[in-house]
């Protein structure tokens, strides 16, 4: 029944990257559609990250978009430094900059996963702001980082396939890990982490396994971003970003993939919607709207707007 | 260049800013120990204290003294608000709806506030209602504004610990801390004690925007994220439920903070803090005067 | 018979409350040892202190010759002891089924690998567990509610799912605390059956906490009394009841002393 389920999703896939491709090449989307669509998607492969992190598992990170921010500067490092321009060499990079990301997630997750909710919170947020001033302060270890100016002149690498693919890919595997043994113990963590320690079970390994899981993902999202819009600002990365990243996780429906999904676009949809139906002063409007939306779904449906109540 | 002097004139500047952050501290501890809440949105409240008490005094023009009052009260007020409308619908919620729930009143009251229709987001310059005076000793100076700020600090420890010790509704507020179910059994009402915390909290919140705004005198809506961040460090530093530990972390942070940014950059100064946040929970999660607490 | 379980001497204070005091027992393989005692007596702090919850102050704990004093709880565990809680501790949200498995696959591994790309170590593991789970639950009657979320039961059958799932490995020694808190005297009779049954079926060694006399005299072989985390008195159940020091602990609690 899962295996037919898989083929099922592999194909549906395939029907729309084809669609999407026919769009593109026809010209039927524009330029600067496209480059949403693709944003989408990175999108999506980060917010799963932190869906693998708090969705599943119960870890309250406020700092994702920290480890979205260092997948995006490595790959624009290294590719500046090896001289990097073409789909191919690009290939390993991503996958790099997401073991970087996952690498730096491993050495907070040590002490910081000890914590419990609130603590966690601020650590996570500390390490957000920690991880914001160090790239304000880039240009002090090398003018290419750029500093509080930004990082420019990124190779621009990032296209419909790549993208598609890799984070395909990325969900495929990420289901397989959701329907494991892995997956499930990440369930009873949430649920009760003395009861799951008792049953033999490592817990603070497996918080860490998902969270480097969810650091690599969203620096494989960042790898993409970095190589799609070829210029970063920290002010990309802040807990704003990862304010964006948890709305959509607790949107979507915490533990739920197709959820996640859906949030996403919808997320980026409305944005860039309102973006070109709004004058930019009410851009900063949603700032408000967020918050009540985030506390009125707390308040009503705090499992999620796409997902089963479940038992208190 | 790095004299005695300038090292004690930050000392100076330290203990100025490590009373605001310790005020502010104060009310962050208090709450937790309490309700096991972070109010994020008590950093808002903060400022919200800084923009009342400029509006009393230069579009309004009340004396300093009522402004301060009636500023006091205002704050005091908006917490105890925040705590109904929106925390205690959620009081047998999972902790973490009540953490998102709280970020979202804080982002809520910013943004709102920075609309143009408002605020707006831009600096706003306060200019003091009274004259600085500037006092010598040996090779620095402490202006009134310090010793103010310094004094007041004290004086809210030595309310609060008179409040929390020798009260009934501070017996009250310790056995809600201790056991929430058990103390409503013994006929504490929750809903009242609770309320009046914020109102404490939200007080001092206040009072904090006040004489931060007096030290440093420009008013923003977003004035209030980072200090409030930082407090809740000092907090956890000192050992969190805490309230004397709240001041001395307090201390240290803003010592820390005014150190690093006079000798080695004010654009590091953010990250500092943290960096002593991160050793903290990695070697001594408690605090320096928490208590250790068993898991099961 | 060979000493499954030692317990040697071992305190824990809290803050200036001797919760338990200079305690020694041991428990031998395959027996029922029940731990008894007023409330506040401290049997679930040794509980507690068996499975590593807590550290011990003093003492040492010997399970089948290894030091397990200072091991983490997961480590414990995985040894081969199991237990259940006094205030019940399912998985609430997940179903009785999951709540099952999770305890079976602690035994029945396979790597981070293998469940990425759903090689066949992965699906003959997860056949396996299947398998042992259903087994689980039919045994414990809790089979055609296999698809309901736990915190959904009735409150017997969430006992009777907790119990399953320490059991569910067969483990060496199953620690049950209080397991017939709440329950009516003709639920206790059934669940006296299902334990026995349980201990025949899978071999199991217990180490029961429990109020209810009915069950301790009618199941346990040897009891261990406690009061003010000290033992009072060991031995069989017929000891035990006509011991003066025991009556004078429990007068004044709410016990029955007929049901004796």
């Amino acid at each position: 029944m899962k295996i037919k389920a898989s083929n099922l999703l592999i194909l549906i896939a395939i029907l729309i990257y084809v669609l999407l491709k026919v769009a593109i090449a026809t010209e039927f989307i524009s330029e600067y559609l496209e480059q949403i669509i693709l944003y989408t998607i990175i999108v999506i492969v980060v917010s799963l990250g932190l869906n693998l992190i708090y969705g599943y598992t119960g870890q309250f990170s406020l700092g994702h978009a920290a480890f979205y921010g260092i997948g995006a500067y490595s790959s624009a490092i290294i590719c500046k430094i090896l001289n990097i321009e073409d789909i191919y060499h690009f290939v390993p990079i991503i996958i790099i900059s997401g073991v970087v990301s996952g690498f730096v997630g491993y050495l907070i997750g040590i002490p910081v996963l000890r914590l419990k909710d609130d603590f966690l919170a601020i650590a996570t947020l500390g390490f957000g702001v920690l991880i914001r001033v160090f790239l304000d302060n880039s240009d002090r270890i090398s003018d290419l980082l750029g500093g509080s100016r930004g990082f420019v002149g990124i190779p621009k690498i990032t296209n419909l396939e790549i993208t598609f693919f890799t984070v395909l890919i990325l969900i495929l595997l990420t289901i397989n890990l959701i329907n494991s043994r892995y997956g499930l113990f990440l369930k009873t963590i949430k649920s009760d982490e003395l009861a799951t320690s008792s049953l033999g079970i490592d817990v603070a390994k497996m918080k860490l396994l998902a969270f480097v899981s969810g650091c690599f993902l969203a620096g494989v999202g960042g790898s993409l971003y970095a190589h799609l819009y070829t210029f970063l600002h920290p002010s990309n990365f802040d807990i704003l970003k990862s304010i964006d990243f948890l709305v959509i996780v607790i949107i979507g429906g915490m533990g739920s993939i197709s959820g996640t999904v859906i949030a996403s676009i919808l997320w980026v949809g409305l944005i860039e919607g309102l973006r070109n139906f709004l004058p930019t002063e009410w851009m900063d409007f949603r700032w408000v709207i967020i918050p009540v939306l985030l506390i009125i779904t707390m308040m009503l449906k705090p499992e999620g707007l796409f997902v089963k109540r479940s038992v208190r | 260049m790095e004299t005695t002097a300038y090292i004690l004139q930050q000392i100076v500047n330290g203990i100025q800013l490590g009373s605001v952050y310790a005020i502010i501290a104060l009310g962050y501890t208090m709450v937790y120990g309490v309700l096991r809440l972070i109010n994020f949105a008590h950093g808002d409240v903060f400022m919200l204290g800084a923009f009342f008490v400029f509006y009393l005094i230069n579009k309004f023009n009340f004396p300093l003294v009522t402004a301060v009052i009636l500023t006091v009260c205002g704050t005091a007020i908006v917490a105890y608000l925040i705590e109904k409308i929106a925390y205690k619908p959620l009081r047998n919620a999972p902790k973490i709806s009540l953490l998102i729930t709280a970020v979202g009143v804080s982002l809520f009251l910013e943004y709102t506030l920075s609309l143009n229709i408002f605020f707006t987001p831009n600096y706003i310059a306060f200019p003091r209602p009274f004259e600085v005076k500037s006092y010598d000793f040996f090779v620095f100076s402490v202006t009134n504004i310090h010793i103010f700020i310094f004094l007041s600090t004290i004086l809210s420890l030595l309310l609060l610990y008179f409040l929390i010790y020798k009260t009934k509704q501070g017996k009250a507020m310790r056995a809600i801390s201790h056991d929430q179910q058990t103390a409503a059994l013994m006929g504490i009402n929750i809903d009242n004690i609770i309320s009046f915390t914020f109102l404490i909290g939200g007080a001092l919140a206040g009072l904090g925007g006040i004489l931060y705004s007096i030290a440093y005198p420009q008013i923003n809506v977003f004035m209030g994220v980072m200090p409030g961040i930082k407090s809740f460090v000092a907090a956890v530093l000192g050992g969190i439920g805490v309230i004397h530990g709240a001041v001395l972390g307090g201390f240290i942070i803003g010592l820390a903070e005014v150190f690093v940014s006079a000798f080695l950059s004010s654009t590091l100064r953010d990250g500092v803090i943290f960096l002593l946040l991160f050793i903290f929970l990695l070697l001594r999660p408690n605090g320096l005067f928490g208590k250790r607490i068993e898991k099961v | 018979m060979s000493i499954i379980l030692d317990v040697q001497n071992i305190s824990k204070n809290f803050g200036g409350l001797k919760a338990v005091s200079n305690l020694s027992f041991s428990v031998e393989k395959g027996e029922i040892l029940a731990i008894i005692g007023p409330n506040g007596a401290g049997k679930t702090t040794v509980f507690n202190l068996i499975t590593g919850f807590y550290t011990v102050d003093t003492g040492k704990i010997i399970f089948n010759d290894k030091d397990i004093t200072k091991m983490h709880p997961h480590k414990i565990a995985k040894l081969g002891i199991r237990r259940t809680f006094q205030n019940l501790r399912l998985f609430k949200n997940l179903t009785v089924y999951d709540n099952i498995i999770a305890a079976v696959y602690s035994e029945y591994n396979y790597n981070i690998f293998s469940a990425l790309f759903n090689t066949s170590k992965k699906k003959e593991i997860n056949k396996k567990s299947e398998q042992k789970t259903l087994e689980i639950l039919e045994f414990f009657n809790l089979l055609s509610k296999r698809d309901n979320l736990a915190g959904a039961l009735p409150y017997g059958e969430q006992r009777r799912l907790e119990l399953a799932r320490a059991i569910a490995t067969e483990p060496k020694l199953v620690l049950i605390d209080e397991p017939a808190a709440g329950m009516n005297p003709s639920e206790v009779l059934d669940f006296i059956n299902l334990l026995n049954a349980a201990r025949k079926q899978f071999n199991l060694t217990l180490l029961l906490i429990e109020h209810q006399m009915k069950l301790v005299m009618s199941i346990s072989q040897r009891i261990v009394v406690m009061d003010f985390g000290e033992k009072i008195m060991e031995g069989i159940p017929e000891e035990v009841k006509n011991d003066k020091r025991v009556i004078e602990a429990y007068l004044g609690s709410e016990l029955n002393l007929e049901v004796f």
